[in-house]
């Protein structure tokens, strides 16, 4: 700091001797060539605007005052005293005084502008360095123009190479495309541009991005830049995937497709020993009342109808296996987490139905044993009927309230509240079974499914009427207990 | 009542099925031969007699490992087997009964079906190939009497039945008005025929068949 003054105070004391050293010439020049006193006068106007832009006021007003004396000692009679008697000792001074005022007084406000500027461009740029997202710009032609510092230190590039869009940047080859087409297409229509792309992170790792980009406009509506946000949604994409895996995984669901397929199956599986018994009962009432009975006939025809009844059973039963899962991987999980995967699935689409996810879920709850997929398989059929119970309902207060708590007998307790429809008019109890349905569309298997996957981890799957509007579904689940 | 000397096939490969249909046929008195698969009964077809005098019909499942009960349909049609067929069925879509019907099939039931269903269908498909029978035997017959006409009585025969009279056909044949009337007597014994349209519609029966020669 005393170094800066230092160096402050010897250059002053250098500026002004420099400045004087000129003076000095100036006047000596133009007394050696007896120059026109006014001439002097102007070209002393001339230093002191020089001196004046600097910005100091006692320094333009010290040259000032100096000039005139010179003025008036040098070059207006009578010469070498300093009096006035002549227009131009007059005028000279209040000219230099005021000029040197003028000068100063704009400088000062220019420097501040500047200075204000300066700042306003400072804040701005680490506003946009600062907040969490990759801040972009590019030309009208799609080449970039800006890139922040954010963007900078998640790709690893430097500001040179990460301008070079075509070069360095890394979009995943399956994903350029497509994002280059709806970049030209967004470029070419000037019409805002919303995609997603995996970009190569600085560490290697390619991860899924949000791409926004929106078109600035002048007056005659030519885009002039383009302004664009990269948001990372790899978490957001990861949890979709698992779960439509999981969901083609689940060997109840991929298996039953459709429940016309489904019906189709179980329609020429029991319809074969049915007709069987069918025809064997009709042909053992024939022998029997024909007018040749055959006892030994109608026997055969009884046996066969019972084993074939048996058959249709086994089928039956075989088909409720085949929907039931049949093995199920449970370890320690901890409930909270497998809620807030659902939501995060589940939110975006509640949110484009006006319906707002909200989830109290307790701090301290035990862990479970329990299957992750089977689990966010009951959540989101839980979570799912709650929308649906809300979609054909007015503005009114659309909110899914997904709670977790230990209950009174210290079991963990998920439930899911929807203030929808409700269920006034329905068997509490026969809602849970299996093909009811009170949609147009869909088998009616969810909320059985569920009920069955919850049974078998030990707890129960039951619903309540709201005080208000709608209902709440809830379940419990076992505790994880240690192995001994 | 069906006569008790018709045969039906039956050709399902779920057997308790093919057992109870046996069994429910049987019971109304009628002959029953069972196949597993298409195959079978195609081979066991090709050796028999094709001409017996039982009436038959076929009781057919569509869905049939290996040869499909629609793919035996079209077989037995390019191989002129014309034994009238009953579809049975565990899912019958409206498709598939269609094509069957429109390629000349009796009925089509889907399972399970009533007995009485199946054995009205199978007296109406034992009608259709008792009827079919008698038009072919009728025929052999026909061809047969035609075959023991002269080429000169065949000449002439056609004449007539074209409504040339006597003289005409002499004038075209070149030959004398009473051999004319001679060759013609003769025409009517062979052909069995009591009137001149009777022998018109013979001749008429004949069509195809006089037409691709002897």
């Amino acid at each position: 700091m005393n170094h800066n003054r230092t160096y402050r105070f010897w250059r002053s004391v250098a500026q002004y001797l420099l400045g004087s050293i000129a003076l000095g010439m100036l006047t000596f020049v133009c007394f050696r060539f007896d120059v026109n006193p006014t001439t002097v006068a102007l070209l002393y106007l001339i230093f002191i605007v020089l001196v004046s832009l600097k910005g100091s006021i006692v320094t333009a007003v010290l040259v000032s005052i100096v000039a005139y004396l010179c003025l008036d000692s040098f070059f207006t009679k009578p010469l070498f005293h300093i009096a006035m008697s002549e227009t131009l000792d007059v005028v000279a001074p209040i000219t230099f005084l005021t000029t040197s005022l003028v000068i100063t007084r704009l400088m000062t406000k220019v420097r501040k502008s500047f200075q204000e500027i300066q700042a306003l461009k400072d804040h701005l740029r680490l506003v946009i360095d600062t907040i969490p997202g990759l801040v972009w710009s590019a030309l009208p032609d799609g080449s970039a123009e800006f890139l922040n510092q954010r963007w900078l230190e998640y790709t690893g590039l430097s500001l040179a190479e990460g301008l070079d869009w075509g070069g360095k940047v890394a979009v995943h080859h399956e994903d350029i495309g497509r994002f280059l087409s709806e970049w030209k297409t967004a470029l070419v229509e000037g019409k805002p541009l919303e995609t997603e792309a995996r970009l190569r992170r600085a560490d290697g790792d390619y991860r899924w991005l949000l791409i926004r980009a929106v078109p600035l406009c002048d007056e005659s509506g030519k885009v002039v830049k383009w302004y664009g946000t990269s948001t990372d949604i790899e978490d957001r994409k990861r949890a979709e995937e698992t779960l439509r895996m999981s969901q083609a995984d689940s060997a109840h669901v991929a298996r039953v497709m459709t429940m016309g397929e489904l019906a189709a199956s179980i329609a020429h599986e029991v319809n074969q020993p049915l007709s069987a018994i069918v025809n064997n009962g009709s042909a053992c009432l024939r022998w029997l009342t024909g007018n040749s009975p055959n006892l030994e006939e109608a026997r055969e025809a009884a046996r066969d109808i019972i084993r074939e009844g048996n058959r249709a059973g086994e089928v039956i039963t075989r088909i409720r296996a085949f929907l039931r899962k049949t093995e199920t991987e449970k370890a320690r999980l901890y409930i909270n987490q497998t809620i807030r995967d659902v939501v995060i699935l589940t939110r975006n689409g509640a949110a484009g139905k006006g319906i707002a996810l909200r989830t109290e879920l307790s701090n301290d709850l035990p862990a479970v044993l329990g299957d992750r997929v089977q689990l966010q398989q009951v959540i989101l059929n839980l979570v799912m009927n709650g929308v649906e119970a809300m979609a054909s309902m007015p503005d009114s207060r659309r909110e899914l309230l997904i709670s977790s708590r230990q209950d009174e007998t210290g079991q963990v307790l998920v439930a899911v509240r929807d203030s929808g429809i409700g269920l006034a008019g329905q068997d509490l109890e026969g809602i849970f079974d299996a093909f009811y349905t009170t949609k147009s569309q869909g088998m009616g298997m969810g909320l059985a499914i569920s009920r069955s996957i919850v049974e078998d981890h030990g707890g129960r799957l039951w619903a309540v009427p709201n005080d208000g509007p709608g209902a709440t579904f809830q379940f419990t689940l076992l505790k994880y207990q240690e192995e001994g | 009542m069906p006569e008790t000397n018709a045969v039906v096939f039956i050709v399902d490969d779920d057997e308790p099925v093919r057992k109870s249909l046996a069994r429910l046929i049987r019971s109304a008195c009628l002959t029953v031969e069972t196949f597993a698969y298409a195959q079978q009964f195609l081979d066991s077809h090709r050796t028999s007699n094709p001409d017996c005098e039982a009436p038959r019909c076929l009781v057919l499942d569509i869905k049939l490992p290996g040869l499909s009960g629609l793919d035996l349909q079209k077989r037995m049609a390019e191989n002129n087997i014309d034994i009238p067929i009953i579809f049975i069925t565990g899912h019958g879509d409206i498709p598939t009964s269609v094509r069957a019907m429109k390629a000349g099939a009796v009925e089509f039931l889907t399972k399970p079906f009533r007995d009485q269903e199946l054995l009205d269908a199978i007296e109406q498909a034992i009608e259709r190939d008792r009827v079919a029978r008698r038009q072919r035997a009728d025929m052999a017959k026909l061809r047969g009497r035609y075959a023991s006409l002269t080429p000169r009585e065949r000449e002439v025969m056609e004449l007539v039945v074209s409504g040339l009279l006597n003289k005409q056909i002499a004038g075209e044949l070149g030959i004398c008005e009473g051999t004319v009337k001679i060759h013609r007597g003769q025409v009517m014994e062979k052909m069995q025929a009591q009137s001149l349209p009777d022998l018109v519609k013979m001749s008429e029966k004949l069509g195809g068949f006089r037409a691709t020669g002897l």
